[in-house]
């Protein structure tokens, strides 16, 4: 991917304030293009059109579950190379552990600080572009 | 200088429409509220659903990060305890109790309160610093236990006691069901009611399929009508680890599962006192390889302080060293009382047995001639780590609770506080006595004193961390040492043990009954040494057994 910088996120929670809170913390520190879903499978359904850099995704939804998206995001080939990020709220340690064991980018934590949101999603970006 | 400004300018964009977004929140939080007030009380009145439990269990949570994100920091912690609250209820397999229910109301409120309190303070960014705090958890994960079962009063009953010791469970009605439903995660044990339609034997084909459902070895308690041999043999030969005739007294089961679910042992740890650095590393290299822990100290005269605080099961130790010798070092780790127990082991070149064994006589255990190598090094010092540690366990843990005994809890009590104030950390203590103890003695005599005693140190050990050190202080009454954790965490996480302390019955063979307990928090810094720390506890366990019992107060707090 070289020096591709990051452009283009798509992100997915049911919480429509956490939704509105990182989309604004997106677009206006990281200058990102944000596209928004209230579900995993609005997500899926959203991928070939806005052909997203990196996915956000909650973890505990009610329709389908983060790790459910990011199985089915693996399932495509051409996104093999897009990082997927989870958001979640969970707190005990080791389901923490089993979450990042999936494979993800990173796991980001609600409450998140949507000052330095940006700073952290173009770092895990960086990082995952080293792979 | 141009990226600069720009800077500062989406950031000051950023803040503006934050506080846009905060001003939205709290325009349509009351209004949230009521509605999951609205939803909890018809949880009540409409009959309890896990379900709907669960729903009203996501709003909260997501309640969580949104006034997290939006910097109501207070609130988020605030809701995260309604959260806990909330999963310890869907755990449960009853409904909540009038009191439980009136608490949920009260969280509800406090947010509220909450919300109104930072409203006024406007966005702080710094908010988020402590922000990795607002979750840490207060418990281990719970373990969980499967049981299966037909439709069984005794069964029914054993299970509402488990969730209240702070095991998960989960149920099933006969081995077929849990082989094709499968169990949520590896149980830490499986108890099996030997009836029809699975049969009174248990047999090995069963065994294994039962394993095999688990994913690997998982102990098997059976609960069983037959106390005859060919029963009992059947049991052993498929290797299940425990057998419990009908009527089962709980407290047995308690135990056994206690037993089974204690945490794995932790390494030994080895301490190895060397001036030269090559050999010290070669010999740590052999014992870590072989899974031991391992510190090397190369000054004789850094020993004392790291056998305070690395608590070493076997001392390795080089005979001749600059400053002292390893014999002189011996004799003044002997001087110590705490210290008598710990196995030595002398190290030299010196292959003259006559001073080898002058050197025993001076408080050594043994002697090797060094380098040795790793397939003599890992099994002597194994072997002796684990003979010290276990006189260490008779000499320190209570023989009744196996929790620690009190000159013991102070020593650790005093490495918390040295700890937690070199790394500027928290710690609490709490100390807790039963209710009323005498009276249960001379009621119900005192065999069934010591079940109660018991019962309340599982449910230490079950619900209480790794990192939490646990003791009897004597009689009825018990100290917790919590590391990392602030009066206030401490005061929740010991009102929940009361909660599930009270809930539990206790079985005197023919009736049961229930006890509660009283408890005293007290934190560091306010309290600042082990002694002021088990005081200020202790005046505030006076203070709540004064109160009424049956309630955990803070120290330093009126009320």
């Amino acid at each position: 991917m070289g020096n591709i910088a990051l452009q283009r996120i798509l992100l997915a929670d049911d919480e429509p304030d956490i939704l509105e809170i990182s989309k604004i913390a997106l677009e206006t520190v990281g200058g990102f293009e944000v596209s928004v879903c209230t579900s995993g499978r609005s997500l899926l359904d959203r991928l070939t059109e806005f052909e997203p850099d990196l996915i956000i995704v909650d973890v505990l939804m009610p329709d389908m579950t983060g790790p459910e998206v990011f199985e089915e995001i693996r399932r495509r080939p051409e996104l093999n190379s897009v990082p997927v990020v989870y958001l979640t709220g969970v707190i005990q340690e080791d389901e923490l552990e089993e979450l990042r064991g999936t494979g993800v980018a990173d796991v980001i934590l609600k409450p998140f600080d949507p000052m330095t949101l940006a700073d952290r999603i173009n770092g895990i970006w960086t990082g995952a572009d080293g792979r | 200088m141009e990226g600069d400004r720009e800077n500062r300018a989406t950031t000051e964009q950023l803040r503006k429409e934050l506080e846009r977004l905060r001003a939205n929140f709290l325009e349509k939080l009351p209004g949230r509220l009521q509605a999951l007030v609205e939803e909890w009380n018809a949880l009540q009145e409409d009959g309890w659903s896990q379900d709907g439990a669960r729903a009203l269990h996501r709003s909260v949570h997501g309640l969580i990060g949104t006034a997290g994100s939006l910097g109501f920091a207070k609130m988020a912690k605030t809701a995260r305890r309604l959260e806990r609250l909330l999963v310890a209820l869907l755990e449960g397999t009853h409904p909540p109790t009038e009191e439980v229910r009136s608490e949920v109301i009260e969280w509800f409120e406090r947010i509220g309160e909450d919300a109104s309190s930072e409203a006024k303070d406007g966005f702080d960014p710094s908010s988020f610093e402590n922000a990795a705090e607002w979750g840490t958890p207060l418990f281990e994960p719970r373990n969980l236990i499967v049981v299966v079962e037909q439709e069984d009063p005794f069964a029914r009953e054993l299970a509402h006691q488990l969730v209240h010791f702070g095991f998960e469970l989960q149920m099933f009605k006969e081995i077929d069901e849990m082989v094709e439903q499968g169990v949520e995660r590896r149980p830490a044990a499986v108890i099996m009611d030997l009836s029809s339609p699975d049969g009174e034997l248990i047999g090995e084909e069963v065994a294994s399929k039962v394993r095999d459902a688990l994913g690997g070895k998982v102990p098997l308690v059976l609960v069983s009508n037959r106390s005859d041999i060919e029963a009992r043999l059947d049991a052993v030969r498929a290797g299940c680890s425990s057998y419990f005739i009908k009527p089962v007294n709980y407290s047995d089961v308690l135990e056994t599962l206690d037993r089974l679910t204690r945490s794995e042992p932790e390494p030994y740890r080895i301490l190895i006192v060397d001036d030269e650095t090559d050999t010290a590393v070669f010999h740590a290299n052999s014992l870590e390889a072989a899974g031991l822990e391992t510190v090397m100290v190369t000054d004789p005269l850094d020993v004392m302080s790291q056998i305070v605080e690395f608590q070493p099961d076997v001392i390795l130790m080089d005979v001749y060293m600059p400053g002292c010798t390893g014999l002189e070092l011996a004799r003044v780790i002997r001087q110590e009382e705490a210290f008598v127990g710990v196995p030595i082991v002398f190290l030299s070149r010196e292959t003259d047995r006559m001073k080898q064994i002058a050197a025993l006589g001076e408080g050594g255990d043994d002697f090797f001639t060094k380098p040795v190598p790793p397939d003599q090094l890992v099994p002597a010092v194994s072997a002796r780590a684990q003979r010290g540690r276990t006189l260490r366990m008779f000499m320190e843990k209570d023989g009744l609770t196996g929790l620690f005994r009190h000159s013991r809890i102070i020593e650790q009590l005093e490495v918390a506080v040295r700890r937690a104030d070199r790394q500027h950390g928290r710690l609490a203590v709490a100390m807790l006595d039963i209710d009323g103890f005498k009276e249960v003695n001379d009621q119900f005599g005192h065999l069934v004193g010591d079940q109660v005693l018991k019962a309340l140190a599982y449910l230490l050990r079950q619900r209480l961390r790794m990192s939490d050190v646990l003791g009897r202080f004597g009689g009825d009454e018990y100290v917790v040492v919590l590391p990392d954790t602030d009066g206030t965490a401490a005061m929740e996480k010991m009102d929940n043990i009361r909660r599930n302390f009270a809930a539990i019955d206790h079985d005197t063979g023919h009736e049961s009954f229930a006890a509660t307990l009283s408890c005293g928090v007290a934190e560091f810094p306010v309290a600042l040494t082990s002694h002021e720390l088990i005081a200020a506890a202790d005046e505030a366990l006076y203070r709540a057994k004064r109160g009424g019992r049956n309630r955990v107060l803070l120290a330093g707090k009126e009320k």
